[in-house]
């Protein structure tokens, strides 16, 4: 069924708290559609791994938030699961990218027009 | 603000923070000038739809551009494509997509309030119905005030 996901328009600014509601609308419209692909743009994604051994920072003008049973992305290499509105965990495929394991990371989304 | 039956719907206004038209190319062409895009002047029209009760455009680039209905400019700072043609349902379609979209839920509370205002261009108001019919079905079927 194809109930509409949220489209970012590209110059919008994506608050967190925007964010979150977002998310929590998805949630409630992948009960009825199974699956959707949302794009939000220019994330930045800053944070020092729980060790405190490695820094880590990604950002992408396209982050794509897909919703399959929990809330994850891929940004920049990075693979997300938001926590709450202003945290997201943030794993590396390569543990050694990140001094190794989980990254708890904060997450600004950027307004282009700076 | 757009003003459809008792919904206020977004436009490039409250999308983008911009007062006015001029206000919107200027932030267009200083856009593009800061991220090294080059403006790409469309010609055919972008044809306008609704998105989580914001009007807007989707772009070929799979961003989207804001719009408004007093303006003749629209551009998509995903990929500096714009267009001074626009193409909108007339008035009296779009009352009647408002009287089938504002039964759905919504939640004024939020920052986004109408997750489910969404018509895309094509969809008809039958298709519109049966989607209300589904929403509905499925947040009944969850426990969910319908």
């Amino acid at each position: 069924m194809a109930v509409t996901a949220y489209v970012w328009v590209p110059g919008e600014t994506i608050t967190a708290a925007k964010l979150n509601t977002i998310s929590d609308d998805l949630l409630e419209l992948d009960a009825v559609a199974g699956f959707h692909d949302t794009q939000f743009g220019s994330i930045t994604i800053t944070g020092t791994n729980t060790t405190g051994d490695a820094t880590v920072s990604a950002m992408s003008d396209r982050a794509w938030i897909n919703y399959m049973g929990e809330r994850v992305t891929d940004v920049g290499g990075l693979r997300l699961s938001k926590v709450n509105a202003t945290t997201v965990r943030a794993t590396r495929q390569s543990a050694a990218d990140v001094g190794g394991g989980v990254v708890v990371c904060n997450f600004s989304i950027v307004d282009p027009r700076g | 603000m757009m003003r459809l039956g008792q919904t206020d719907v977004q436009t490039a206004q409250e999308i983008l923070r911009v007062a006015s038209e001029p206000h919107y190319r200027d932030l267009f062409t200083r856009h593009l000038a800061k991220k090294g895009l080059q403006p790409k002047p469309q010609t055919d029209p972008l044809v306008g739809a609704l998105n989580h009760g914001r009007l807007m455009a989707r772009c070929v680039c799979r961003g989207a551009a804001a719009l408004h209905p007093g303006w003749n400019f629209a551009g998509c700072l995903g990929c500096g494509r714009s267009w001074t043609s626009i193409v909108l349902p007339t008035a009296e379609q779009l009352d009647a997509i408002d009287l089938v979209l504002s039964v759905r839920p919504s939640y004024p509370e939020r920052v986004v309030p109408r997750p489910f205002y969404s018509w895309t261009p094509g969809e008809s108001l039958a298709d519109l119905v049966r989607e209300n019919w589904r929403i509905t079905e499925s947040r009944r079927s969850r426990g969910m005030e319908a």
